[in-house]
């Protein structure tokens, strides 16, 4: 189920009065309410992949028993082996099986003895790659002794398929999301007022900026050597909106939908368009994610502690599993390289911790230093993105070559007008809420309740107005 | 938790007034557009009060852009109707809006464009609810899966409503020159071909995304025994799919022609026959020029001739 479906608008109510009203006095009955509507929601794809989640979850769940009971450091490790090997193997063969064949194949083919790999017919199950991490970093907290294992299989397994959050994240900490399933929600109203502006400005940005900027898209990166420099320039600027608001369009309705029923999820993106540089953009920019490699591999690993090849390596390894993470493609690999290449000049001169808070907090406009500092890296990144959009290595570098060209500075023959205004004042709202947790958080407040509905219902009018055909999220595939 | 549930009711009780009032605004739209044609292509089928053989084309607007009737009467001394409007409308409206006028002998040829068969084309997209200004009775044979999937379209066919009545309170809009979208467009057999004197445009390539959706099927099947049973017959003639998109989409098209012929129904041609570059494209991936049309007759004539000679 979709949540900018007509499904997803009735079932949300439906859920909600459920919970709020006839299973709230028993923190199981909400339990069991909410692992059912999960599942429902989950299934409404293809219930054939709630095989996957249901085992998922009963191995983590078994093993972070079982380590609760171990002290042997040799079993407790075969037991975190196993949690590790089952999860990325479910990850591997669904998303990377036929990646591998495809690559050995090639690298087989350019050492002179071809071979002949067979390929699956695998359909990826939707957010395998969010729950499996979730799931995961379970089992690594339980091990790390940061976390107490729980007994209480439903709320576990409510943990592992909450519906706001399972197929597009945020990927949730165990220590964060799994004592609000063990504890008593109180239904909070001014949480879930702000979580239905939330989960409007969610929409607002998928349904309006991310849906009308695939159109473009596509249209530009189907027909690559059709356009000019321009064109092409257009078409990336217009996914970097495209990819920013389509997802954090989700994590925004995601977090809001999880607030009306008393749930606090993480962040998952702090404006990182308005970063300073690169490294600020990564501490801004699918949050969930980057904390969960950093804590998980990137530490392990050493981090930024020790020679300067090592601190090269891992920040290497970290990028490029990151870029692995979104699909079985060597365009996000060379995605996350190039993200590398950007990180690594900041942490070696030892800048990469020098913007950490907001820009021009407290105030309205930025300094010019700051100002071109932003577009610099709102530059860099838009680059970066032509690796992550093309269908192929040898496409990503077309467009590159194309858009470089001399043809840059002719005028672009697709311009989507009404689109500019609508980025326009987007990044406008964006700007001035910057300094809250979503830009419409407290914009607006100081108003009478008439002038702040008829705000509200001009978003709603607005998304209706500029609906285009429904379009599947992008993480979805990931 | 009561006065949450309270504002919220309010809140989109205001909103949903808002809606069912621009809904029910009058239409301000031009009444020479498109959608009226419906009542052309009506009276054309009503006209015909002869038992004899008739040639009815329908389908979306691959057949309305598709064919040249008349040298589909002159080459079987039939007479032809093209009944084709729009593909928006859905595969279910068009089966639904012919079948009244069917007649024993008929011959109905139906193009349906192959998105039809995936996701929920066939029950039609906005068009069809913008359908509903021109002729209100559409609402009577809408089915409540119908309504239910339109509910984002009724909105913002309400908003598009309230967005000209403001504009244009008092005044109705006015008249620009002839487009190949308009009641005028088409010629006294229900044939676009305004858009013959235009030039031409860039084709976009179609790409279908949606899952095969066999419900389609079945309920063209459905339709296809009611027409038999009035006496006429159906034949499926494949759309105007211009080449590149054709290529695309190849695999779901595959799919399309297996299941026609696994439910056995009566073919004319192959899909590939009727597919056609982009040079004979007039503005989008089934909307043919004068040649296209003319050629794309010529080969339905061919088809057609064995079975009714």
């Amino acid at each position: 189920m979709l949540f900018n479906s007509i499904e997803f608008a009735f079932f949300l109510p439906i859920v909600f009065i459920l919970y709020w009203f006839i299973t709230k006095k028993s923190l199981q009955l909400q339990n069991l309410l909410l692992l059912s509507a999960s599942y429902f929601f989950y299934g409404w794809w293809d219930w054939r992949f709630l095989s996957l989640i249901i085992v998922s979850s009963f191995i983590d769940y078994t093993i972070g028993l079982s380590l609760s009971k171990t002290k042997k450091t040799i079993n407790r490790k075969i037991l975190l082996w196993s949690s590790i090997l089952t999860n990325l193997g479910f990850l591997g063969f669904f998303k990377y099986f036929n990646f591998f064949a495809d690559s050995f194949e090639s690298a087989f083919t350019l050492l002179g003895s071809p071979i002949s790999t067979d390929r699956l017919s695998i359909l990826l199950p939707v957010g395998i790659s969010f729950y499996t991490f979730q799931t995961l970093s379970y089992s690594i907290d339980v091990y790390k002794r940061k976390l107490t294992p729980t007994k209480d299989l439903l709320s576990f397994f409510a943990f592992v398929s909450f519906f706001p959050q399972l197929v597009a994240g945020p990927i949730e900490r165990a220590q964060n999301l799994l004592p609000q399933f063990t504890s008593r929600r109180v239904f909070n109203q001014k949480k879930a007022i702000d979580g239905m502006r939330q989960i409007l400005w969610g929409l607002f940005k998928k349904v309006v900026i991310a849906d009308n900027c695939a159109e473009s898209v596509d249209l530009i990166f189907n027909n690559t050597g059709d356009y000019s420099g321009s064109t092409l320039a257009v078409g990336i600027v217009l996914f970097t909106f495209q990819i920013y608001c389509d997802f954090s369009g989700y994590s925004d309705i995601a977090i809001g939908t999880a607030r009306l029923f008393g749930f606090n999820l993480m962040k998952n993106f702090a404006f990182p368009y308005f970063s300073r540089d690169v490294a600020e953009f990564w501490r801004r920019w699918h949050i969930s994610l980057s904390t969960w490699f950093r804590d998980y591999l990137y530490i392990p690993l050493g981090g930024s502690t020790g020679s300067n090849q090592k601190k090269i390596r891992n920040i290497f390894i970290i990028f490029i599993v990151s870029g692995f993470w979104h699909g079985a493609n060597w365009t996000f690999i060379a995605w996350g390289a190039l993200n590398a290449l950007y990180f690594l000049p900041l942490l070696l001169l030892k800048r990469n911790r020098k913007n950490i808070k907001i820009v021009a907090q407290g105030k309205f406009f930025p300094s010019i230093r700051e100002l071109i500092n932003i577009l610099l890296t709102f530059s860099l990144i838009t680059i970066a993105w032509v690796f992550f959009r093309a269908n192929n290595i040898q496409h990503a570098f077309d467009y590159l070559s194309q858009l470089f060209s001399l043809s840059l500075f002719s005028i672009p023959s697709v311009r989507p007008t009404a689109l500019t205004i609508l980025i326009i004042i987007f990044i406008f709202v964006e700007w001035l809420g910057r300094e809250s947790e979503f830009a419409i958080e407290k914009i607006n407040l100081k108003f009478n309740r008439l002038f702040r509905w008829t705000f509200y219902h001009c978003i709603i009018i607005c998304i209706i107005l500029y609906a285009v055909k429904q379009q599947q999220f992008i993480y979805f595939q990931f | 938790m009561i006065q949450f549930l309270k504002k919220i009711i309010l809140f989109f009780f205001i909103f949903c007034s808002f809606i069912v009032v621009g809904f029910l605004l009058p239409d301000k739209s031009d009444p020479e557009n498109m959608h009226y044609s419906i009542y052309d292509k009506h009276k054309l089928l009503e006209n015909t009060t002869t038992t004899d053989k008739r040639i009815i084309l329908i389908g979306g607007s691959n057949v309305g852009f598709g064919f040249y009737s008349p040298s589909i009467t002159s080459a079987f001394n039939t007479k032809t109707i093209n009944a084709g409007i729009h593909g928006g409308y859905g595969l279910s409206f068009m089966l639904d809006d012919i079948l009244p006028f069917v007649q024993k002998n008929d011959i109905i040829i139906f193009s349906p464009e192959y998105e039809q068969f995936f996701g929920n084309d066939f029950y039609g997209s906005d068009v069809l609810i913008q359908l509903v200004d021109a002729k209100p009775s559409v609402c009577k044979s809408l089915s409540i899966k119908q309504w239910y999937l339109h509910l984002p379209n009724i909105c913002k066919i309400s908003v598009l409503k309230w967005r000209s009545f403001i504009s244009h309170p008092l005044k109705e809009k006015s008249k620009s020159k002839l487009t190949a979208y308009e009641r005028k467009s088409y010629n006294e057999f229900g044939d676009a071909v305004a858009h013959w004197n235009f030039p031409k445009e860039t084709i976009v390539e179609k790409e279908i995304i949606s899952e095969f959706n066999p419900d389609a099927m079945d309920y063209l099947l459905e339709k296809q025994e009611l027409i038999q049973q009035k006496g006429a017959q159906l034949f499926i003639v494949y759309p105007s799919l211009n080449r590149p998109s054709f290529n695309k989409n190849s695999n779901k098209i595959e799919k399309v022609v297996k299941q026609f012929i696994q439910k056995k129904m009566n073919l004319l041609g192959s899909p590939k026959r009727y597919s056609f570059p982009d040079s004979l494209h007039f503005d989008s991936p089934y909307h043919l020029t004068k040649e296209g049309q003319l050629l794309r007759t010529k080969l339905l004539i061919e088809d057609l001739k064995p079975l009714l000679n």
